[in-house]
């Protein structure tokens, strides 16, 4: 396809939304409805049953049977290689690729683009109809860390951008039924999805998030929502979640060429798994320079609202493009609403959720 | 290009976001993936220049605060070139007279000037790297990296 002038957002957004449309129409096309939080939910159509599987299970929890209402998000996903139904040939050269795969002339008021060169995804977010489209030209090439959080932009745009005071954010979240969550903040290696994994060694502790969750910051009491039900367990951390890999359902069912393992925790420990919390404090995990160190007691401490901002602000925003400061408004407001602490990890697994619950118990109501 | 004390800056907006905490200000460089703090004496110049201030009046504002201590002019004048260094700030040239309010520093109860110290992040820089694109295929589209290799069974 080419010839016509497709340029610029608007059109080029017609063009690929009927080539979606005409690939989520097929006979092997598939449909899910899934739960956004906040009363709100997405609807997500697949051009086959496969791609279905590849994606869709790492937002499995939040399955919905059929909404009586019209969906508030509608996501259409589709591959050529398999539709064989081809995408439109971009309109921009490839020095119009920037930084994070964002697309210039193809970011403005209204309309999201990014191609993800890693993955081969691209995204595309019409945020006056709240439609995004996502299309890869072969599924059989998607990395791992695509279908352990699948959509991610999407997502995102469609928080981000949607007035309702909801936010996608790079952090991790646990807690438990009686006592609420805590946010874990932090950029890559700072210990939050050891944290949340070390949550799932007690039985009563509730898993949300590892690395991405939406929060819900303006609400009286704010809460945390389950966007993905993937959890990450490094090839070095494999040893201490021997017993929750045996047998447990994993994306791909391998590993990763680092080793790395992806749960997949609905089909592994769906009652461990919790789809809303709300939550208590923003917790900044640290990893000990030296083991042994400042008993349980006193591995808590306060700090201020602005190291909360700089934990979760800069790897969100750097991560996730294209609503900056919709995001860094709504990160400000959670961290002036909630008490945050550094958190000192304990070397063995056991010690950090024996810790955490200790934290949640001394915490005083609000 | 050293800041002159005459000129007037504005917060380098919307690539630069800001927020004034209890104890810090936090700010964000969205073009260069830096991000910044300050407190102290610092956050009170910020709040001014963010303001509308001239840096003239910066100073004037602390030597009427803190006394007229004889490193609080160099002092700013360093913060500044140092804000205008990393595109925290630029140059105002609108020449429109600015309705300067109160600022809302929450850190009035400084009792001495403390020279500001911009403290700078640079650890998400990665994130902003620009992958480069060599190839694209025969719909124009550019090419992922290549399938992962078998991956090992877990064991």
């Amino acid at each position: 396809m080419a010839a016509e002038n497709i340029a610029g957002p608007a059109r080029y957004f017609e063009r690929a939304l009927a080539v979606a449309a005409a690939a989520c129409k097929r006979p092997e096309a598939t449909v899910k409805r899934i739960n956004l939080g906040g009363g709100k939910h997405g609807i997500v159509h697949f051009s086959d049953c496969t791609l279905e599987k590849l994606l869709f299970p790492a937002v499995g929890h939040q399955e919905l049977p059929e909404p009586k209402a019209e969906a508030d998000f509608k996501i259409l996903a589709w591959d050529s290689v398999h539709s064989g139904i081809p995408m439109w040939s971009p309109p921009w050269t490839t020095g119009d690729y920037l930084a994070r795969g964002e697309i210039a002339g193809y970011n403005d008021g209204r309309f999201r683009a990014v191609f993800q060169l890693g993955s081969g995804v691209f995204s595309f977010y019409d945020s006056h109809r709240r439609i995004g489209l996502w299309w890869a030209r072969d599924f059989v090439q998607l990395p791992l860390y695509e279908k352990a959080a699948p959509f991610l932009l999407l997502f995102h745009w469609f928080h981000a951008l949607g007035g309702d005071d909801s936010v996608l954010l790079h952090a991790a979240a646990v807690g438990t039924e009686d006592r609420g969550g805590v946010l874990l903040a932090g950029r890559g290696g700072s210990g939050k999805s050891t944290t949340a994994l070390a949550s799932l060694l007690v039985s009563r502790w509730r898993y949300v998030a590892d690395d991405y969750c939406v929060v819900r910051a303006a609400e009286t009491s704010p809460t945390v929502h389950s966007l993905y039900c993937s959890a990450k367990i490094d090839a070095k951390m494999l040893g201490g979640f021997a017993n929750l890999c045996r047998g447990a359902c994993s994306f791909g069912g391998r590993r990763d060429p680092e080793g790395k393992m992806v749960l997949n925790l609905h089909g592994s420990l769906p009652e461990r798994l919790k789809r809303e919390l709300p939550l208590r404090a923003i917790l900044l995990p640290r990893i000990p320079k030296e083991k042994n160190g400042e008993a349980s007691g006193r591995r808590f401490k306060p700090v201020g609202s602005g190291a909360a901002v700089r934990a979760l602000a800069p790897s969100t925003l750097f991560q996730l493009p294209g609503a900056g400061h919709n995001n860094f408004r709504m990160i400000t407001a959670l961290a002036n609403r909630l008490p945050c602490f550094q958190f000192e990890l304990d070397s063995e697994l056991s010690g950090v959720s024996q810790s955490l619950r200790h934290f949640l118990e001394q915490l005083p109501s609000q | 290009m050293a800041p002159s004390v005459s000129r007037n800056y504005r917060v380098n907006a919307p690539k630069v976001l800001y927020e004034a905490f209890e104890d810090e200000t936090v700010l964000i460089n969205l073009d260069s993936g830096n991000y910044y703090s300050f407190s102290g004496s610092g956050a009170l110049i910020w709040e001014w220049i963010a303001a509308g201030e001239s840096i003239t009046a910066v100073i004037e504002h602390l030597q009427e605060r803190f006394g007229d201590t004889t490193d609080i002019a160099p002092s700013v004048e360093e913060f500044v070139h140092e804000l205008v260094e990393e595109n925290l700030i630029v140059e105002d040239l609108s020449g429109v007279a600015k309705n300067v309010k109160q600022p809302k520093a929450k850190v009035f109860t400084l009792a001495q000037f403390e020279r500001p110290v911009l403290q700078t992040y640079s650890d998400m820089q990665d994130l902003l790297l620009l992958d480069p694109i060599h190839e694209v295929d025969e719909m124009g589209w550019p090419h992922a990296l290549p399938p992962e290799p078998s991956a090992k069974p877990v064991e």
